[in-house]
């Protein structure tokens, strides 16, 4: 877009405001499947355009907020007008940020702008010529390579006038193994350049998971024991009521279970996790945060220890800190494989790429630490845990263990817990960690498998 | 704006499209949270969806912007065509169309309100007294919050076949989520409220009464033990009835029952069969009015009516769309559905229902020796194998239902088989309105039944 216009529409708000945000943001996504239905092949191919302003207006004490997906001048004045009819005393408000910067591209990769219709649907082929080669019992269900270029602007009254725009590329697939009780496994890669996925090697670990899932299950009592958690499922355990539980809104309303508790022991020693918007390749790595903030990394445990929460500028204000980069705008249930945020969303606290600073080993490596345990590959998704973090979790695929070697896969059991509790029964972290995305969540978790003990396995 | 639709749709067939449509959604829509008493944000936005499909050569091409200028939505046509052109060489199965009956009609908000007519402080009014009555009750509820949105949604359909509808849907929903805290306990509930209606909603429901038993139920739950868990007679309630039902019509989505390939593919083949228990009756009906999936004409232009999906066991129907109908031979059934323009119109479920039966709640329990009753819910995870998180449970001994709250317990099970353990079926009668989302979409949908007693039952 045009900063220009951006500019204008400041303007346009500030003939009725004291201080105007404009927050802008243009996704354009394509995508290219082929999926299977109903045993026959069906190709499926969309691109996508959306963009739109959200602006934030202040009036003496007063915050106003309000979007629009049509840009026209008579949408964006009524707009405006619709922001300052909603505004309401937001305490400790002041001012929007400043910060001046120029355009930027982040992580962008003119490799990934160059891939047309024609060369995505040569790699979904790739990926099924691929498939094909583990024989007629796997079946691709959902083969998909995707792209999106995102474009976000924040101007304001405040001298703040800051473009950026990033490449995101993914390649997906699902496969089934064809058995009286069909087993299927999928998994995405997920980048910002193009030479950093290979849709062709994910369909054959995908294959070779299935092959080693569709042996004869193994039957085990209910129980504690060892668990190694793969890279998805650590996801969507630290997704939810933890992520939620450091943002400094929860810590100062008190619902946090870690407010206070800053400089305590939290978690194992093994376990040192930071929020870093400035993590490379990072599907959430940005120069600036929703609201202008310039990105950055934040401690939030050190070899087990609380060390910070996550702000956003009005938060550092009122609990006088400062902003650490993490003014997001995403609400449930938006979500989206690359850049879940949008002009649709009031601002808030939340991470950007939760790292958690690998150890060292591979699967196998940690697998062979497990005397009798579990590895658990893919959950259910962590939603529903409770703000305190309890939660009960099927295991849709994973192993019994025994021995450091794998016996068979598992069907029908859950993982039982509570995440706060989980964190301090972390024995070791694995060296090798994998960029994913939660399944109902904003932000991506990079993480290696984690080794934790005593988890309760229940049968159902 | 019509003769600039024709213009698109016109594009698309001189670049040799068989069949086009173009399907424009314009959302206004007012977003307002309500924090302990405390009016926290107010957000008005308007939504333009612009989504144009293409076949070609039995091929779909989609593409989706947000701007209804000749200019856009030309090249947005002209991008669906490339799409479905760069398919082609895919050599997959040709889509066909089913006949439908082209329609011409305009279909008004009549006898309901116009949410966008009306003050906000009216609006306000019921959900400040409903948080006044939640917050009063006692000290230990320490947060509450009041999601209320309301929309109205024009929809233009217009299609190289002949529809050309204009159909205007209404949605007002409230969300109630209390949390008590005592001590290290925390607990939250959460309610939600749904119609496709304007202010009606708050005629047919009494929020102020739901407030005031959320609240009474996060305080039960402060002090309330753990559920058992394993397999056991269970009766529940609606909203996990309502949650079955739904679950039964997405199964039954002509899309999931063509996939043998997928543990969702449980229906497929199986028209005439008996699937599931004779007393179960299932309907999915769009055509039902204020429910919150309601609507005169799907996104094929088809229009709604109540379908039999279950009668005494058998599966009867499947949800079709024009592509599905043609698949198997018989008419679509207005089920096809698009969570905006941006998405293609798939076959979706819209409001499910079990139907009631005769046994009232004390007869329900009262063969019960030893079992719990359940209530309430969280969330849930869908399928072939259903994961519900519920809010809290009653112990059933000998009859009777104790006074005794238990932590809610996450049920387990397979729709295939723990159906058929349900061994009597309530004479009540209540909906549940629900989102149901697969990544990024998202469906307004509604499960009702009645309560249902399972034999045994898989709790967690």
């Amino acid at each position: 877009m045009d900063p220009e216009e951006i500019r204008n529409f400041v303007q346009m708000a500030l003939e009725e405001v004291e201080q105007a945000e404009v927050f802008f943001l243009k996704k354009r996504s394509e995508k290219s499947s082929i999926v299977r239905e109903a045993g026959e092949r069906k190709f499926f191919g969309q691109s996508i355009d959306d963009r739109g302003v959200a602006f934030r207006v202040k009036l003496g004490e007063k915050l106003g907020f309000a979007y629009s997906s049509d840009l026209g001048e008579g949408s964006i004045r009524f707009t405006i007008k619709q922001a300052i009819a909603s505004a309401r005393e937001v305490e400790g408000f002041e001012s929007f940020p400043s910060y001046s910067g120029m355009e930027r591209r982040v992580e962008y990769d003119e490799e990934v702008e160059a891939l047309d219709e024609e060369r995505m649907l040569e790699l979904v082929k790739e990926m099924e010529k691929a498939a094909s080669s583990y024989g007629s019992n796997i079946v691709p269900i959902d083969l998909t390579v995707e792209k999106a270029i995102v474009q976000t602007a924040v101007f304001n009254s405040e001298g703040s006038q800051l473009i950026q725009e990033g490449t995101y590329v993914g390649a997906s697939a699902t496969l089934s193994f064809k058995r009286e009780r069909p087993i299927q496994y999928g998994k995405s890669q997920l980048a910002r350049s193009l030479d950093l996925i290979d849709p062709r090697s994910l369909v054959e670990e995908i294959s070779n998971e299935l092959l080693s899932l569709s042996k004869d299950p193994v039957d085990i009592e209910s129980g504690y024991y060892s668990a190694l958690l793969s890279p998805d499922v650590v996801t969507e355990l630290l997704s939810y009521s933890f992520v939620n539980s450091l943002c400094a809104d929860q810590v100062r309303t008190g619902v946090s279970p870690l407010a206070e508790k800053l400089g305590e022991s939290i978690a194992a020693p093994q376990v040192t996790i930071l929020d870093d918007a400035t993590y490379e390749g990072g599907l959430y790595t940005t120069a600036f945060d929703d609201e202008g903030v310039p990105s950055s990394r934040t401690f939030l445990i050190e070899e087990g220890v609380l060390k910070g929460y996550l702000y956003d500028t009005l938060l550092g204000k009122l609990r006088e800190f400062r902003s650490t980069g993490n003014c997001v705008r995403w609400e449930s249930p938006l979500w989206d494989r690359f850049f879940a945020r949008s002009y649709k969303c009031r601002p808030r606290i939340w991470m950007s790429n939760l790292i958690v600073i690998p150890g060292s080993g591979g699967v196998d490596d940690l697998i062979s630490e497990i005397s009798e345990g579990i590895y658990c590959l893919e959950i259910f998704s962590g939603f529903t845990m409770s703000p305190s973090g309890d939660f009960s979790l099927p295991i849709l695929n994973g192993y019994y263990v025994r021995e450091g070697q794998i016996v068979g896969p598992l069907r029908g059991v859950s993982i039982k817990g509570n995440v706060f509790e989980l964190l301090k029964k972390v024995v070791r972290v694995g060296g090798e960690p994998e960029i994913t995305v939660p399944n109902n969540s904003s932000g991506s978790v990079v993480t290696p498998p984690i080794l934790v003990e005593k988890i309760e396995v229940a049968r159902g | 704006m019509e003769e600039k639709l024709i213009s698109a749709l016109e594009r698309a067939k001189e670049l040799g499209a068989s069949y086009a449509d173009i399907r424009i959604t314009k959302s206004f829509r007012t977003r307002m949270t309500v924090i302990n008493g405390k009016v926290k944000s107010v957000v008005p936005s308007i939504e333009l969806r612009v989504g144009i499909r293409a076949l070609y050569q039995g091929l779909w091409g989609f593409a989706s912007c947000n701007s209804t200028s000749r200019e856009d939505l030309l090249e947005t046509s002209s991008n669906a065509m490339k799409i479905a052109r760069a398919g082609a060489s895919t050599g997959v199965s040709p889509v066909r169309l089913a006949e439908v009956r082209s329609v011409i009609d305009r279909v008004e908000l009549e006898e309901i309100s116009d949410s966008r007519k009306i003050p906000l402080e009216e609006k306000q009014e019921i959900i400040l007294e409903s948080d006044r009555t939640a917050r009063e009750l006692d000290p230990r509820i320490m947060r509450t919050q009041f999601d209320y949105e309301d929309s109205v949604v024009e929809r233009y359909l217009l299609s190289t076949d002949g529809q050309q509808i204009y159909e205007v849907n209404p949605f007002t929903s409230l969300r109630l989520t209390i949390t008590a805290r005592e001590g290290e306990r925390i607990e939250r509930t959460i309610g939600r409220l749904a119609a496709s209606a304007g202010q009606e909603l708050m005629a047919y429901v009494d929020p102020m009464e739901m407030a005031r038993r959320l609240a009474m139920d996060a305080l039960s739950l402060l002090k309330a033990k753990q559920s058992p868990s394993g397999r056991m007679p269970v009766v529940v309630d609606n909203k996990i009835s309502g949650l079955i039902a739904l679950c039964v019509d997405l199964m039954a989505t002509a899309t999931l029952a063509s996939m043998p390939e997928s543990e969702m593919g449980v229906f497929h083949k199986k028209l005439g069969e008996k699937v599931l228990p004779e007393s179960l009756d299932i309907t999915d009906d769009p055509s039902s009015p204020g429910l919150p999936a309601s609507y005169r004409y799907d996104e094929e232009g088809v229009e709604s009516r109540p379908l039999k999906v279950v009668e005494a066991g058998v599966l009867k129907g499947y949800l079709h769309s024009r592509e599905t109908a043609y698949k198997h031979g018989t008419s679509p059934t207005g089920h096809a559905r698009a969570p905006n323009a941006s998405f293609l119109p798939v076959p979706m479920v819209s409001n499910a229902m079990i139907g009631p039966k005769d046994y009232t709640f004390e007869e329900l329990v009262e063969d019960v020796d030893e079992g719990i009753y359940v209530k309430g819910l969280i969330g849930a995870s869908i399928g072939r194998f259903v994961q519900c998180k519920t809010v809290m449970a009653h112990p059933i001994e000998r009859g009777e239902v104790k006074d005794e709250v238990l932590r809610g317990p996450s049920i387990r099970l397979d729709l295939l088989k723990d159906l058929f353990s349900i061994d009597a079926v309530g004479s009540d009668y209540d909906y549940l309105p629900l989102r149901l989302t697969r990544a990024d979409e998202a469906y307004s949908v509604s499960g009702g039944g009645p309560h249902l007693r399972f034999s045994q039952l898989e709790v967690i």
